[in-house]
Formats: C-alpha cells, sequence, structure tokens
C-alpha cells in the first residue's frame, strides 16, 4: 500500500466522526474508583438516613443520595462533564483479524495514524497467526470510546484487505432532490 | 436518472434521483438496462425489514452496461455487457477467499448495526436496507457497483439480457439451496414455495441429480409452472396434509431433502400459522415460520433441510427437538452468489437451462409500483417481474 487517498482519508474521519457521534449518546466514565467509592456509601449512608426521616427535608436528603449512587455506580459526573474534568485514562483495547502481512498493515497505520487527535495515544501490536490465518491487530487508545477504537480497526482491516474503505457516502437517493443535473438529462 | 424509491411500507414510488457516480477506486457505474423484483424485495415493501429509510432507492437484482469505471477496476471494462451479483464482496478477505462472498468482512459500511443485531455483520448488499449497508440498489438507469472486478461477471454474446439477469440472485440461489441438499441419485427433495427462488431450485434439483422433485404451494399459476416447466409433482398445501401425504409419496420414510423457499412470511391455514401471525402483527415474533415447521417434521430421519426463504429475526415454537431426534442437518445463509455465476451462466449458454420461464410480467420501469403490487397480492398470475429502464415501450 503506498499513500492513501485524500478522499479515503476523508471517508475514515466520518466514519471515527459518526463512531464518537454513537459514543456521545453513552456516558462516558469521568470519575476516578475511588471517588466512585465514597461516592455510593455516601450516597448509600444518606438515603438510608432519610428514610427514617418522613419530611420535605428528608425527601431532598433521599435524592441527593440516589444520585450520588446513580454518579458512583455509573462512574458519570455531569458537573464533571459541564466542568470539562476529564476521567482516568482508561486504555480502551480492540482487536481484528487482517488478511495481510504485518508490515502491509503497519504502513497503513502509519498512513492514517496522527487523527483524529483521539488515536494519538494509540497502541498498534501485530502478531503473525499460523497457517496464513493472518496477523492478529490489537489497538488500545487511551481516553477513547469503544466505539472509535472498532470503526478505527475496521477501517485499517478494510484499507489494509481491500485498499478502500466502505461507504455509500455521497450516492443517491430519493431523499434530496435537483442536487445535480441527470445523466438522461 | 429515475429510481425506485421507497417511501414506506407499501409505498414505493419511481422518482427523479441525482446520478450515482464512482466514489471509490474499485467502483463502477452502470447503466441499468434489465432490473427484476425479487420476492425479498417484497419484505421491504411490506415494511417487514427494519432501518429503511425514506428514499432509498430499491433493486437488487439487476444487469446492464459498464459506462464508467475507478482507477483501480481491471477486469471489466466500459461498454461491457455485465450481471451483478446482489451480494457486494470484496474478494480478499477470508471469507471471500472461502467462496462464502455473502458473509464478506469488508463491505458493509453500517456493520455495527448488523454486529449489534447479530453478533457478526456479513456483505452489503444492493438496495436492501441500511442494516446490511445502505448501498442505492439497480431498479434505476444507472447503479454504482462497488468492488466491480470481483461482482460484474461479462455476459457472453448468444445469451439474452433476460437469459443473464437471474444468474445475479434467483438462479443461485435456488441452486445453492439445492447445493445444499448434498443430492444423491434416486433422492426425492421437497421444496416448499414455489415462487422464483422456488422454481430455480427445482430446476436445480435435477441438475444436481433428484430423482424426484415434490413442489408444495397453494397458488395453481405456480404449481401448474413447477409441473410444466421445473417437471415437478405438486401438492397443493390448503387442499391436503401436507405431513401426511408426503409420507405416502415417498413410502412412509419422507423427503430425503426439504428446501424452505419461503422464509419468514410464510402464509399457512393451520393453528400454528395463524398463531404466528397474530403474534407478527404485535411484533412479539418478527418471522412467521409455518414452512420451516413442516420441514422440519416432513424431512426423513438423517435428511437436510435448507433454508432459502430469508429469516430476519426471532423464531417461537421451532421444532428443535423433531430436529434433534431425527438427526437433521440444518443449513441456512444468503446466497454466496459470486462462486456459482459463472458455472450457472455456462449452464445457461449452453442451452441447459433458460431462466427466462419464470418471467410473468414486462414492465417499464415507471410502471414498477404496479409490478409490487401485482407481486404482493399475487394478482395477475404474477410469479416474476422484469422492468426495461430504457425501453420506452410499457
Amino acid at each position: 500500500v503506498d499513500g492513501v487517498a485524500s478522499t479515503t482519508l476523508a471517508v475514515i474521519r466520518g466514519g471515527v466522526r459518526t463512531a464518537a457521534r454513537r459514543a456521545g449518546r453513552r456516558r462516558v466514565v469521568n470519575v476516578t474508583d475511588a471517588e466512585r467509592l465514597a461516592s455510593v456509601v455516601t450516597g448509600g449512608a444518606l438515603a438510608a438516613f432519610a428514610l427514617r426521616r418522613r419530611s420535605l427535608g428528608g425527601a431532598m436528603l433521599g435524592l441527593l443520595g440516589s444520585a450520588l449512587v446513580c454518579r458512583g455506580t455509573t462512574g458519570h459526573s455531569t458537573v464533571y462533564e459541564a466542568m470539562g474534568v476529564q476521567g482516568p485514562a482508561a486504555a480502551v483495547p480492540g482487536t481484528v483479524t487482517i488478511r495481510a502481512p504485518v508490515e502491509v498493515i503497519e504502513a497503513v497505520w502509519r498512513d492514517v495514524s496522527g487523527f483524529p487527535h483521539e488515536l494519538e495515544e494509540a497502541e498498534l501490536r501485530c502478531t503473525p497467526l499460523p497457517a496464513g490465518r493472518g496477523t492478529r491487530v490489537d489497538l488500545t487508545v487511551a481516553r477513547a470510546s469503544i466505539e472509535t477504537v472498532t470503526e478505527t480497526l475496521r477501517a485499517l482491516k478494510q484499507l489494509a484487505e481491500t485498499g478502500e474503505v466502505a461507504t455509500t457516502a455521497g450516492q443517491s437517493s430519493g431523499r434530496r432532490r435537483g442536487s445535480r443535473p441527470g445523466r438522461s438529462g | 436518472m429515475r429510481a425506485v424509491c421507497w417511501y414506506g411500507p407499501r409505498d414505493v414510488r419511481v422518482e427523479e434521483v441525482p446520478d450515482p457516480v464512482v466514489v471509490n477506486p474499485r467502483d463502477a457505474v452502470v447503466k441499468v438496462t434489465r432490473a427484476a423484483i425479487c420476492g425479498s424485495d417484497l419484505h421491504l415493501y411490506g415494511g417487514q425489514v427494519p432501518t429503511m429509510q425514506r428514499g432509498d432507492i430499491m433493486g437488487h437484482e439487476f444487469m446492464g452496461e459498464v459506462v464508467e469505471v475507478g482507477r483501480e477496476v481491471r477486469r471489466v471494462r466500459v461498454g461491457d455487457r455485465v450481471v451483478v451479483p446482489f451480494v457486494i464482496a470484496c474478494g480478499r478477505c477470508e471469507f471471500c477467499e472461502r467462496g462464502l462472498t455473502a458473509l464478506c468482512d469488508n463491505t458493509n459500511p453500517n456493520a455495527w448495526m448488523a454486529e449489534e443485531l447479530y453478533g457478526f455483520a456479513g456483505a452489503g448488499l444492493f438496495g436492501y436496507s441500511h442494516l446490511y449497508g445502505g448501498y442505492a440498489g439497480g431498479q434505476a438507469e444507472y447503479v454504482r457497483v462497488p468492488f466491480a472486478d470481483v461482482g460484474a461477471l461479462r455476459i457472453p454474446d448468444g445469451v439474452s439480457d433476460e437469459q443473464a439477469l437471474f444468474v445475479g440472485d434467483v438462479f443461485p440461489t435456488g441452486y445453492m439451496a439445492a447445493d445444499r441438499c448434498e443430492i444423491r441419485p434416486g433422492d426425492t427433495v421437497a421444496v416448499w414455495g414455489c415462487g422464483p427462488v422456488g422454481q430455480f431450485a427445482i430446476k436445480s434439483a435435477y441438475l444436481l441429480g433428484a430423482d424426484r422433485v415434490i413442489a408444495i404451494d397453494r397458488f395453481p399459476e405456480r404449481l401448474e409452472m413447477a409441473a410444466r416447466d421445473g417437471k415437478a409433482e405438486t401438492l397443493d398445501y390448503e387442499a391436503t396434509d401436507v405431513h401426511e401425504e408426503l409420507r405416502a409419496r415417498t413410502g412412509g420414510r419422507g423427503p430425503d431433502a426439504c428446501i424452505d423457499a419461503v422464509g419468514m412470511e410464510a402464509h399457512g391455514s393451520t393453528l400454528d400459522a395463524i398463531y404466528d401471525r397474530a403474534k407478527q402483527a404485535v411484533w412479539a415474533e418478527t418471522d412467521r415460520l409455518h414452512a420451516l415447521r413442516q420441514a422440519i417434521l416432513a424431512c426423513r430421519k438423517g435428511g437436510v433441510v435448507s433454508l432459502t426463504g430469508v429469516y430476519g429475526g426471532f423464531l417461537d415454537k421451532v421444532p428443535l427437538g423433531a430436529g434433534f431426534a431425527k438427526g437433521l442437518t440444518l443449513r441456512m445463509g444468503q446466497t454466496h452468489v459470486h462462486r456459482y455465476m459463472a458455472p450457472l451462466l455456462e449452464r445457461v449458454q449452453r442451452g441447459e437451462i433458460d431462466p427466462t420461464f419464470v418471467i410473468t410480467h414486462r414492465l417499464n420501469l415507471a410502471d414498477a409500483p404496479h409490478g409490487y403490487a401485482i407481486f404482493q397480492e399475487k394478482r395477475d398470475r404474477c410469479v416474476k417481474v422484469v422492468l426495461t429502464p430504457w425501453d420506452q415501450r410499457t
């Protein structure tokens, strides 16, 4: 593989963006493990205390307690998100088997790495498999969504095996009308 | 260009849409000269397949002339007359190299959807929902064909457009259904469903050495076609008890192999069929499987049940116990079209089979909505509709 065309890169960027959007709907862990434990314990204690007090104040305490338990169990803090606080750099691993030699895969990876910025802290490891089964590729990315890792590996596999990334970008449909003059005129 | 677009259940329209272009280096653009409406298009038409979007271009059974190629396309050239398989395959992944092109790793841009639903993703298909890649289909004046070198097959002189058309889908689909039955001399094969795929399964079972083929349906015109063109014995499931009749006709042992060419919208007149329809109506079950149940129960011990009709989701009350007790082999899956195309086109060229026998209606592309309606409702003795985008006669 000698050099990947800029159109292909654009397609991958699009794919990774889509993945990131999908991931966006899922809550990202941004609370450290110690804090999560503390949240669950404190929240649980508050809720238990609140249950004994049948008053408005008790109800408020109960709500606060449950919110803390949620924060602890999901690992997501809306306040941290609003403040822009990032969580622990959890390494997200992914793996794929590619029917290509290690050199080809590494060459493609050099061409595509460096973007998006999420992939800067990525580590790629290639292990040749026996009996012509190709290469096992392990990718670990710090602070990325699982979707980003999955779609990046998919694009890498497609480029290494076929030289292009499958896409339907820009194809025709009956959704948009008259954007280009028809061949049939 | 004009194209058949999907707008909702039972709502397809011929619309003016932008022409397709070469996007990737291994793409070609084909000017469509013949496109068929496939029985599986009716699942989209009826709204049973999720992930369709308004404006999606339909059609996965088509052929035509190459008018543009990407820079990496080598085997086909501008001007070639080609038939295109409905499965899009890269030709280089592990599954393509094993000949299992319907399982191609690399052609479904929405692989994540299929992975969430099925665990792993198969190949992208033309015009068959976003779950299968969201590719624009071939019921149009032009179509973009990805991986054209792998798929598009040049049609030899002496084979007409109509004769070649079905080599891209229903002929290999029926053939593979029979191929999976491991037919031996003297075998009897029963085929549920005498739509176009069933008709080709019947023909193929004979081509592969079956002694007898028993065709099961309820529409007289389809049973007539199976008897006249397919030389099959016929069985009307509304007139007889299928299980007892098959036993009687096979000396009490059951058919050696059973082909389900019906799939997830089986119609039936017995209690289990009504139960399925009710559950499907409330989405408690996605697939109706009357034909499959009968096939599993009717098949002889140690036989093969070959599923070629499409299933999409979850099944209820599958008599798996009967299958286990009788040591059946169940085989299923989307057709690996690529590996059958060249040999089947040769059979057509040699005159061993003329696939045009299934065609009952020839319509202009503009009349596609009418074609869908009569095919869906089995009106006007409709078995197979062929659309001609460029022929102005209707």
